[in-house]
């Protein structure tokens, strides 16, 4: 770039904005750069953009666009303004085809709402709100872009109120607003399950119809604009926006739980929140509300007292600073105010057997009190008491009918949704809350004194389903084995309770043994606890050998049972072991008629027992007799990768089986075949990654990958080539181990990886690159020896390698 | 009664200091504002996110410590450095980690093309400005990354509007240009 050019273009140009007209502005131009074409051409380039970019944006700045109602917007013609706020303007259309009277609301959004970047997440958000079909949620018929560019929404036309303006005019009890935000949560609830979220709930977007029909509006809009000054979304109105909403945190289904608090609170109150942080408890606050002021002391006393207690703490727990703290879903602030107003025990409090009793007695004792004074006498004291008795029996009923709804949601969740976000990409984030709600209602199932076995036993299912989730070997796990630990143990603990009490019971059994398998998984690959693996399979054989054997659920649970044990021998070093193991768990395997339902899970344990297989082999007999073994996981992998190629599942296991097999291709000396494999496992890893970026697992078969590939490359006289790769890997290693604060399985991966790379060295005969690498390479089997998680597989090949190489090199 | 010399300016500095901590605490969802509209859309590439850049910015500021404010745009027009060395510093470690990663762009507003572009090449076309016009690619900065109005830049500057005006237009014709040819 010629800079002087720049400057002096800069210069006039500067010059040439002062002078309006056209011709006279290019007269001058002419004069001023005299012959130097360049600068000529270089002010007109800057002239050119200048004229554009004015057009879009004059320099004087944002105006607001004072444009006149448009006659039409789609197919229908505007009657009337509805009223105009800071996302736009709300009009009344109607369409005019003559063909039916069809009356709408049509919202048109500021442009600047909407960057163009965001057009496509509008229409696609758009498709998915029109579904939204509930009795309380105002319809959404259709959407678009206008001319003038601005989109627009049609929907529903509801005639009435804000639903506070409603509660106040309709001077509505507090039962009465109960009843209008129950039907809220339910639409809700509704959107919840179809993964939307509202994100800026409150009283002017819950409209009341003339037939008193609450109806929410704007569902999901929120999540959609983007105001143009302020962070990514739009931000919703204070006082019901949850601290983390306020912290700029994505909206979440919890927040639109406790803006359902403060909605409830805002309405029995007369006020609108000024903060999220509530100092004064609802029931003393209506007593000071100015809304309130005009009234009787004995109006206010009255409705403070209705509230005090239950209504409090309902809406205390809904509007709870902590996310863990709310109820974990609109459906259950739901079933809690339904329970008020049918003077049921709510859940609001910790499930307490003196509670229950207590609101037993006080919500009763009116009739008791009644049967005394009315001298009913003793048979009349007997059948109110038995009457009671009847309605307690109702209330528990009640209560289980809300477990089956939490253990619904709770299943929905870690089966369906998050089987369905796991073949979709980049969704660890929305994977990980996900999981998270879901632990949230597998916390409030187990921690219910008087939840019923089957239950209990479902919500043990699911932690050991979470557990996988965080830590399962081979799958996009959510890296976080701490937790998975934790929640395998609690599964078992409630395992363990159940078949205590019916010890026969095969569900409990399958249980015990799919929750004894897992646990071993997590002991041995993120633990290195090999004892406790070997234990707890032990225990795994025995709950299988208590089912039929010839259920599929066995067999499935033995196939699972043999692979880990296969694995747990190769970790152990007993290869022999390892190969009948494996060699069982195939003939199973093979011999299992296919199943839609659970192809995916048979496919995956089909290809890990090969993988085991092939690796006993290989250090149990050798390099070469293994090369059979490793061609069938190939195939076995690559048919199944053809079938499903968006699979991270599929794409995973046939990167690693390539791997497997280039890798012993390599240890018998045919670098070529071996290259060919390395380079067909690493042109998968990018598609992986692309898939799950930030998974560690992903991250990890990385790692290994291209480090094989940088032994491969060397082998083939790439040398140079082989060395950088490496290098890199390891300063990615070092990173993690930092990271993770030294995780076993981090350090490892570090170890292998300096060997490696000493190996690399070594082989073509630089001892003085090569010592110092294997002598911190060395250090890190001692260092991992001395934590007591140095595995015998580690002993017996990369510690002892390690040594013998050192030797041979005459290192120091 | 008079104090060793040390201690008073060690007093001076503490009152300086907090009066520094005290505009962070003011800017700092000014900071997330502007955070919000440079990371547009693509913020889910990179890890850091609006709010941990507006932290990131509030701490960098932070250990400026002999730094000298004169009110809150020139605060803020500091600021507008440190948010693009942030955001850049980010990109840069994002690429070091990962052998793939995409490009992160960011959505320029309607006056620069309203055009969606690569954070780096924006980095690098100012830096490219600033060899030839520095005041300009400052002026830039300034209401890019700081998200400073013409006339509170005219104000900190002590020029006119209507110079900075000129200079602005220059700046944007320049980079519209520039980054129109990539």
């Amino acid at each position: 770039m010629d800079t002087s050019l720049t400057r002096r273009a800069f210069v006039v140009f500067e010059d040439a904005l002062d002078i309006e007209d056209d011709a006279t502005r290019e007269a001058w131009l002419i004069s001023a750069c005299g012959a130097d074409e360049p600068l000529l051409h270089e002010v007109r380039k800057l002239l050119r953009a200048d004229a554009a970019a004015e057009r879009a944006m004059p320099t004087g700045g944002l105006r607001p666009s004072a444009s006149p109602p448009p006659k039409r917007i789609g197919h229908y013609r505007i009657v009337d303004m509805l009223g105009q706020g800071g996302m736009g303007e709300v009009f009344i259309g109607a369409r005019d085809d003559g063909l039916f009277d069809h009356v709408v609301a049509i919202k048109r959004i500021r442009p600047s709402l909407l960057p163009e970047t965001a057009r496509a997440l509008f229409d696609r958000e758009r498709r998915a709100l029109a579904t939204l079909s509930h009795r309380h949620i105002a319809q959404l018929y259709d959407g678009g872009v206008d001319e003038a560019g601005a989109p627009y929404f049609i929907m529903e036309l509801v005639r009435g109120q804000p639903i506070d303006a409603y509660a106040t005019n309709g001077d509505l009890s507090p039962r009465q607003i109960v009843e209008k935000m129950i039907q809220v949560c339910d639409a809700v609830q509704h959107a919840h399950q179809n993964l939307i979220v509202h994100a800026d709930l409150k009283p002017a977007n819950i409209l009341v119809n003339d037939a008193g029909d609450p109806k929410v509006v704007d569902f999901g809009v929120a999540r959609i604009l983007r105001d143009e000054d302020d962070i990514t979304l739009h931000p919703q109105t204070p006082g019901y926006a949850s601290p983390q909403r306020e912290a700029g945190a994505s909206p979440t289904p919890a927040d639109d739980v406790f803006a359902l608090g403060a909605i409830l609170r805002a309405l029995l109150t007369g006020e609108a929140p000024r903060s999220a942080r509530h100092t004064v408890i609802t029931s003393e606050a209506i007593d000071r509300s100015p809304a309130y002021a005009g009234r009787t002391v004995s109006w206010r006393v009255a409705r403070a007292r209705v509230v005090q207690g239950d209504l409090d703490a309902i809406i205390q727990r809904a509007c709870a600073a902590a996310p863990e703290d709310r109820y974990q879903a609109a459906v259950a602030l739901a079933a809690d105010l339904r329970a008020w107003l049918e003077t049921r025990p709510i859940a609001a409090y910790a499930a307490d057997r003196l509670y229950v009793f207590r609101k037993f007695i006080r919500r009763r004792r009116w009739r008791v009190i009644a049967a005394a004074i009315g001298g009913f006498g003793l048979i009349a004291a007997l059948i109110v008491t038995s009457t009671l008795y009847a309605q307690a029996d109702f209330a528990r009923k009640q209560a289980e009918a809300r477990f089956t709804e939490v253990r619904s949601l709770a299943k929905y969740l870690l089966y369906d949704v998050y089987d369905r976000l796991e073949r979709t990409p980049q969704t660890l984030a929305m994977r990980r809350d996900v999981a998270r709600v879901a632990q949230g209602y597998l916390n409030q199932l187990a921690d219910t004194p008087s939840a019923p076995s089957d239950v209990l036993l479902e919500a043990a299912d699911g932690f050991a389903r979470i557990a996988d989730l965080q830590a399962g070997r081979s799958r996009a796990s959510l890296g976080d084995p701490a937790g998975a630990l934790e929640n395998i143990e609690r599964a078992d603990q409630i395992a363990a309770r159940l078949q205590k009490a019916d010890p026969a019971n095969q569900g409990t059994l399958a249980l015990r043994a799919r929750v004894a398998i897992h646990h071993a998984a997590i002991a041995m690959n993120s633990r290195q606890e090999l004892d406790r693996a070997t234990d707890l399979l032990a225990q795994a054989s025995k709950y299988i050998a208590a089912i039929p054997a010839q259920s599929r659920a066995a067999k499935l649970l033995t196939i699972q049972y043999e692979m880990e044990s296969a694995i747990l021998g190769n970790w152990k070093g007993s290869y022999a072991e390892s190969q009948s193991h494996a060699r069982k768990g195939i003939a199973i395997a093979e011999a299992l008629p296919p199943d839609p339902a659970d192809a995916r899970e048979a496919q995956y344990l089909l290809a890990r027992i090969y993988d085991a297989l092939a690796e006993a082999v290989y250090y149990g007999v050798g390099a070469a007799e293994s090369e059979p073994v490793y061609k069938r996981l190939v195939a076995i992998t690559s048919t199944y990768l053809t079938a499903h190629p968006d699979d991270a599942l599929a794409q995973r296991l046939a990167i690693e089986a390539h791997w497997g097999l280039g890798a012993t291709l390599l240890g018998v000396n045919r670098p070529k075949e071996g290259l060919r494999e390395m380079q067909a496992a690493a042109a998968l890893v990018p598609m992986l990654l692309q898939y799950q970026p930030e998974d560690t697992g992903a991250q990890r078969t990385q790692r290994i990958v291209y480090t094989a590939l940088a032994q491969a490359l060397a082998m083939s006289g790439r040398f140079n080539e082989g060395v950088a790769l490496l290098r890199e890997e390891l300063a990615k290693n070092e990173e993690l181990v930092r990271k993770t604060d030294s995780r076993p399985e981090q350090v490892r991966s570090y170890g292998v990886t300096l060997a490696m790379l000493a190996d690399l060295y070594a082989d073509n005969n630089i001892a003085a690159e090569a010592c110092p690498i294997y002598a911190k390479a060395e250090q890190v089997w001692i260092d991992l020896d001395k934590r007591g998680v140095l595995t015998q597989l580690d002993r017996d090949n990369a510690q002892k390698m390690v040594r013998e190489r050192q030797t041979q090199l005459n290192c120091p | 009664m008079s104090e060793p010399d040390g201690q008073r300016a060690e007093g001076g500095s503490r009152g300086a200091a907090a009066a520094r901590d005290a505009l962070l605490r003011e800017h700092y969802d000014e900071f997330r504002k502007v955070a919000g509209r440079v990371l547009n859309g693509d913020a889910a590439a990179l890890q850091i996110q609006p709010t941990d850049l507006a932290h990131e910015a509030v701490i960098r500021l932070s250990g400026l410590n002999r730094m000298d404010f004169k009110g809150r745009t020139h605060f803020l027009s500091l600021s507008a450095r440190v948010m693009r060395q942030i955001l850049i510093d980010e990109i840069r470690r994002m690429r070091a980690a990962k052998r793939q990663a995409p490009p992160v762009s960011t959505q320029l507003p309607p006056e620069l093309g309203a055009q969606s572009i690569d954070l780096e090449d924006l980095d690098r076309a100012l830096s490219k400005l600033e060899t030839v016009a520095p005041d300009h690619a400052r002026l830039v900065e300034q209401r890019y990354f700081a998200g400073l109005t013409l006339e509170e830049i005219a104000d900190i500057d002590r020029v006119s509007v209507r110079t900075v005006k000129r200079q602005w237009r220059a700046a944007r014709a320049w980079l519209v240009s520039e980054l129109g040819q990539r």
